[in-house]
């Protein structure tokens, strides 16, 4: 599912209330039947929020922090791969600096990483492009493509619109506070899509 | 859980040191301050030192919560770890060990150079003296982690922390002074046990609160 809209429209502010971190105004959000916002932790084992910062302590290293955020959401388990999840991102070589001397683009290699090492079956994702170069981009995707499942949702923040139309089933579109577009992808869609960019944009 | 949590804290410390490092420093600068302050005589100087060995741990405290919190905002680490499958409850009770743990080794180390520089002479019971420091550091740090978590999603978060926590730390202040006191001018302890249970009192009240709302104090 893409989100798409202009700078400041809320795209990462509902991911972020999808995900349990800000209240809404109104209504409530039920992944899996629960609340997210419940003190019942059950239903959040299988949510995955990745926001737009890293999320992760800029003083650790990238084995660290995910080897933290993994053990988090299992904690009776041992013997995760994190090594070779390393190995994948492209970021093994550099596993024991501080992600505080990583650059924009490593960092979403490392959020890459802990999406890959997480069992989820809803990952919110906040700009998953953002500031990758071509091999992140192709990681990033092909990862994506592998997650096309009947049990996995993927809901993504993104800015690309044709991006959007090539890869998501269901195409949101954000705008002046209210939803503007929310349809499945589809014939005729490149068209609706655009006239309505087109008209926030003007 | 509840491990995994409080051995994260210790890491990040143990890696960057920032909030050891700025409690020690502080600490030996408010009592060189302290020192170069007051020209009384011991004696005199004895019925204060409780009073300002508390405050000097207050104004440390806050230093080393503001640090504690200032790292997960950095990065949006709380962000991520919020909305991971951990009961809330449990970071708070993380903090909150962790904090206590960083400001009763930091006065450890300060308590030396408190009595030199402010030329006290001090014989204690040990243990006695064990309890109301480990009390009243539990007590400023209940409130401290819980103040935090509040005002960590604030802008100027580093102000509203002491302008929160100080008026709401005056029961620890005041209990922990007495007790403090009572231990330096060589009183029984049934004569400012008293302290000592309202100190206990406070940081149960306190923990559960904390433990329970924290969940929805860190909500955005």
């Amino acid at each position: 599912m893409g989100l798409l809209g202009k700078n400041g429209t809320g795209k990462s502010t509902l991911l972020r209330v999808v995900a349990g971190l800000s209240s809404a105004d109104g209504g409530e959000i039920l992944f899996k039947d629960i609340a997210v916002r419940s003190t019942q932790t059950g239903n959040r084992k299988d949510l995955l929020y990745l926001g737009h910062a890293p999320g992760m302590y800029p003083g650790l290293s990238a084995r660290e922090n995910l080897e933290f955020a993994v053990r988090i959401y299992y904690p009776e388990k041992t013997g995760f791969p994190l090594e070779s999840i390393l190995e994948e991102v492209g970021l093994l070589s550099q596993a024991d600096d501080p992600i505080k001397v990583y650059s924009q683009g490593m960092l979403q290699r490392l959020k890459l990483a802990v999406a890959k090492a997480i069992d989820w079956e809803l990952l919110l994702f906040d700009e998953p492009f953002s500031g990758l170069d071509i091999q992140g981009r192709k990681l990033t995707q092909s990862f994506f493509d592998q997650c096309m499942n009947p049990r996995r949702s993927l809901l993504l923040v993104v800015h690309e619109i044709d991006w959007a139309l090539e890869h998501c089933t269901r195409i949101i579109i954000l705008g002046r506070g209210l939803v503007l577009y929310d349809h499945q992808n589809g014939p005729g869609a490149r068209e609706n899509v655009s006239r309505v960019f087109s008209e926030i944009m003007s | 859980m509840f491990r995994i949590l409080l051995k994260k804290e210790f890491l990040v410390e143990l890696k960057s040191k920032e909030i050891s490092a700025s409690m020690l420093t502080f600490g030996i600068a408010v009592i060189l301050i302290f020192a170069f302050s007051f020209n009384v005589p011991p004696d005199i100087m004895s019925t204060f030192a409780p009073g300002l060995f508390w405050v000097m741990t207050l104004f440390i405290s806050t230093l080393g919560l503001h640090r504690m919190y200032a790292y997960e905002k950095e990065f949006d680490a709380f962000g991520f770890l919020i909305s991971a499958p951990v009961d809330r409850g449990l970071i708070f009770l993380a903090k909150w060990v962790s904090g206590t743990l960083y400001l009763v080794i930091t006065d450890l180390f300060i308590l030396p150079p408190f009595l030199l520089f402010l030329q006290l002479q001090v014989s204690v019971s040990i243990g006695l003296a064990a309890l109301v420091l480990i009390f009243g550091n539990l007590g400023l740090m209940v409130l401290g982690s819980l103040v935090s978590g509040l005002a960590m999603r604030a802008k100027m978060s580093e102000v509203l922390l002491p302008v929160l926590l100080f008026p709401l730390a005056s029961p620890v202040m005041i209990a922990a002074t007495k007790a403090s006191a009572g231990l330096l001018k060589g009183e029984p302890f049934q004569s400012w046990q008293v302290w000592v249970f309202i100190l206990g009192t406070f940081i149960i009240s306190f923990g559960l609160v904390g433990f329970l709302v924290f969940d929805h104090i860190t909500e955005e």
